[in-house]
């Protein structure tokens, strides 16, 4: 029955597409007819000026928050400069589902806003049960804002390949939803928050670019009795064993098998293999180097830092008592807001260098290509084509050049459209030249990320309550008692891989036999030849299981 | 004849009337309290992701958690909680003896009333003022023996290993529960007052009066409390969860608190093994409130 309609809707797609093509070449599935074409906007004030508009908007980006006051004014700039339009901003929070939750009623009952903000993966659902508009071809036309590009599309960073992930998610292969917040190009390390006035007193007159550089500032920080780092035995500690981790010798594991199976889709695949066959051992040097960096760097940390949490760390950074606090762009805002009597910047995770340790890369793991999220348009703007026309005329505005430079800088993201200039708020969470191990190469320190209590593990080894020995060799019992139990999932006819090829196997089969658009074969292609290289992998070591 | 068959159907319609009243509690006790449990003790021989994944592996879960050095280590913690709490049972004890001994009725209800304040304040926000009460860097406790001038007697609290369990155990200080509490009260107000005239005639202390004749009355009221002080602290871990994660280390980690990392703690979710020990939980206190009931035969 799902299959069934599956295939209807994708032959409808198929359908849609084939008459669309006529008016745009470029588009893949659903495109503006016609009329919606007409409604291409050629300049700001295309839209009707002679009808009032009451447009609903939901995010789940309260106007306390920091994305939040960043969108409510871009909407108040914009209804200045359309006063027939009234955008309403609707809050619903993200927690327990209720987001979602809220959609998927509202969407059944077609009460749902004009325009929600959606992650990727719940875009795709939402357009596979066609509640969403596919955008393509509203793509394709150039922007009202944005006179310089020849396309919309064109505007936003990475241009269409930006969009692979999000296309090949859905049944239309379609683009169906605008980016406005946090494009491609973010650092995957978390920087540092730091106090300035206490790098003042401590006579630190350079931020710390390399880890070197970090503990010889720290030390200054503490021979003023003061503690250098704001740390807890959760997140922190979470973040600090990747990010020293990732930096150090990239290929570490994926070099131990040979070179067809090193794709960044199987990567935790070979550490599992790595770990359940022995070839990653409990004494691994390169684990081991990393676990001696954290151990090197804990001494900066305040006293008692593995009982307290994260909040509890941002309230001692916050308080004045120690001088560097990890913490992502979403809290940017918070500090802003909250920090009295000190300044604050903040600095990129640093380089560790082989002055360090010989096993340092003293490069960063690059940084994502693809747009994870952005803004659905609700399918039932078909009926209103004028609604619609304001709603795209909305977002045409919302990613122009110029509201993108005040937004991203009100709401500290990373803009999603090319050419706008980021401050210095933005410019720690930003790859740069540095960012340069492919993420496949990535040595994602497998003994601590396949262990059940590796956060406690390492607290004890860090508090001086475990030696080396007993930390990796605990670390590594649980990490093989995991792996075997995942590749003995891997391997199993009814939920591992095999099972996975029969699904991706039909799909195709379906969507050959609907003339689907041809990206989403590709995808499912490219899935099918993954899923069938890692069958091949785990069945060469199947015996690691047992 | 008829008359009869009259009072028989309408004493069926009275039974089905009354069957029906019960239905929806027993449907619900049976939905959400039954199954859930008995689902646990199937899945407690699978692994299983609470998804797709439901791989069949006997006894494997229960081997592992014996063999797993952080069990053992968080049933360590949790006995040393449990005599904690046994202990802890007196303050109690004494203050139900102490409340009910106060003659005036006003005095009485008001410190009633003012004891049992506690029960309507969420045991989270309890928990998370003394979490900050007790942070080195700017809880209350560090900044008060500051400002005594007493610096080398500020601690770390929850963040020493040594110290952690004993701060976690001082956290419901002065360990009075409100329920026992009433439980206690109504225990003794039940008493027949003959026996303070007769322990008043012959003199006896109010130490005395306690010990030989309050407490031994007391003792069924105890029991019960005993039992729900067992079950609690053989399968509690919400204050270990939210002041301390189990940590630093394993130095707070308790049975409890292991089941729930071992289901949404970790990135190896397996709500199998999560089961498996949660039955051996289970087991747990059923033997030890077995033991309490052969305890409270023996005695009656």
């Amino acid at each position: 029955m799902l299959a069934a309609s599956l295939s209807l809707t994708v032959m409808l797609a198929g359908c849609s597409s084939n008459k669309t093509e006529e008016k745009s070449p470029s588009a893949s599935s659903t495109q503006p007819t016609a009329s919606s074409a007409s409604a291409s906007p050629t300049a700001s004030g295309s839209i009707p000026s002679d009808k009032e508009f009451k447009i609903k908007l939901m995010s789940w980006h309260g106007g306390e928050e920091q994305y939040g006051p960043a969108y409510n004014n871009a909407f108040e700039a914009y209804m200045k400069l359309h006063p027939n339009v009234k955008i309403e901003h609707l809050y619903q929070p993200n927690a327990n589902n209720g987001y979602t939750k809220l959609l998927d009623t509202q969407f059944v009952s077609h009460e749902a806003p004009d325009a929600m903000m959606l992650p990727n993966q719940d875009a795709a659902k939402y357009a596979n049960q066609d509640y969403l508009l596919t955008l393509d071809g509203y793509l394709q036309l150039p922007s009202a804002y944005n006179s310089d590009q020849a396309t919309w599309l064109d505007t936003f960073k990475g241009g269409e390949n930006s969009f692979s992930s999000a296309k090949s998610g859905n049944k239309y292969g379609a683009i169906i939803m605008i980016p406005v917040d946090g494009g491609p190009g973010s650092s995957p390390l978390i920087p540092f928050y730091y106090n300035k006035d206490i790098f003042d007193k401590a006579g630190i007159t350079e931020v710390p670019e390399t880890w070197a550089e970090l503990l010889e500032a720290c030390q200054k920080i503490k021979d003023l009795g003061i503690d250098p780092v704001a740390a807890d035995g959760n997140r922190f500690l979470q973040w600090m064993d990747a990010f020293s981790g990732y930096q150090l010798e990239p290929g570490h594991v994926a070099n131990l098998f040979d070179e067809k199976y090193r794709i960044k889709e199987m990567k935790v695949d070979l550490r599992r293999v790595a770990i359940a066959t022995g070839m990653y051992k409990a004494d691994d040097p390169v684990e081991a180097a990393s676990l001696d960096l954290m151990k090197e760097f804990s001494q900066y940390w305040q006293q008692g830092w593995a009982a307290i949490n994260e909040d509890q760390a941002k309230q001692i950074f916050l308080l004045g008592k120690a001088a560097i606090y990890m913490d992502g762009n979403w809290d940017y805002s918070y500090f802003e807001k909250n920090i009295k009597g000190f300044t604050f910047d903040v600095m990129p995770f640093p380089v560790i260098t082989k002055e360090t340790t010989p096993f340092a890369s003293e490069m960063l793991p690059v940084a994502g290509d693809q747009q994870s999220g952005g803004w659905g348009l609700n399918k039932d703007l078909e009926k209103d084509e004028e609604k619609l026309k304001v709603v795209l005329d909305i977002f045409q505005f919302l990613t122009s050049k110029e509201n993108q430079q005040t937004m991203s800088d009100e709401g500290v993201f990373v803009p999603v459209v090319n050419n706008v200039d980021v401050t210095s708020k933005i410019q720690a969470f930003i790859a740069t030249d540095k960012n340069k191990i492919a993420s496949n190469q990535l040595n994602e320190v497998p003994l601590f990320n396949e262990s059940t209590d590796g956060k406690a593990i390492l607290q004890l080894w860090l508090t001086g309550q475990a030696d080396k020995a007993a930390t990796m060799n605990k670390l590594h019992e649980q990490a093989v008692n995991n792996v075997k139990k995942k590749i003995v999932e891997a391997l199993d006819n009814e939920v591992g891989v095999p099972s996975q090829i029969k699904t991706l196997e039909a799909q195709l089969e379906e969507l050959n036999s609907t003339n689907a658009p041809e990206n989403v074969k590709k995808a499912t292609e490219d899935s099918l030849a993954v899923a069938k290289l890692k069958l091949e992998f785990y069945q060469q070591f199947a015996d690691a299981a047992k | 004849m008829s008359a009869l068959a009259a009072v028989t159907s309408k004493k069926k319609a009275a039974r089905f009337v009354g069957y029906a009243f019960v239905l929806p509690a027993v449907l619900f006790t049976a939905i959400f309290d039954y199954f859930p449990m008995l689902d646990g003790i199937w899945h407690s021989f699978y692994r299983w992701n609470g998804n797709n994944i439901e791989i069949f592996v006997g006894l494997g879960n229960f081997k592992e958690i014996l063999s797993d050095s952080v069990f053992w280590t968080s049933v360590r913690n949790m006995l040393f909680f449990l005599v904690c709490n046994i202990v802890l049972m007196l303050p109690t004890l004494v203050a139900s003896i102490v409340l009910f001994r106060i003659k005036h009725s006003r005095w009485q209800y008001a410190y009633r009333v003012l004891m049992c304040i506690p029960m309507f304040i969420p045991g989270i926000v309890i928990m998370l003022l003394w979490q900050f009460l007790y942070n080195p860097q700017y809880g209350f406790l560090n900044q008060l023996l500051a400002s005594w001038g007493l610096e080398n007697l500020q601690q770390l609290w929850l963040g020493d290993p040594a110290m952690v369990k004993w701060c976690l155990v001082f956290i419901g200080f002065p360990w009075i529960g409100s329920i026992a509490l009433l439980i206690y009260l109504a225990g003794l107000q039940n008493l027949d007052s003959s026996i303070w005239d007769a322990a008043a005639i012959d003199g006896a202390s109010p130490l005395q009066r306690a010990l030989s004749i309050e407490i031994p009355l007391l003792k069924g009221q105890f029991k019960l409390n005993l039992i729900s002080v067992l079950a609690g602290a053989v399968t509690g871990y919400n204050l270990q969860l939210v002041v301390t994660n189990g940590g630093p280390g394993f130095s707070t980690t308790v049975p409890g608190l292991y089941m729930y990392q071992h289901a949404f703690g970790s990135v190896n979710a397996d709500y199998g093994y999560a089961s498996a020990v949660g039955l051996l939980l289970f087991l747990i206190a059923l033997l030890i409130s077995l033991l309490s009931m052969k305890f409270i035969r023996s005695e009656e």
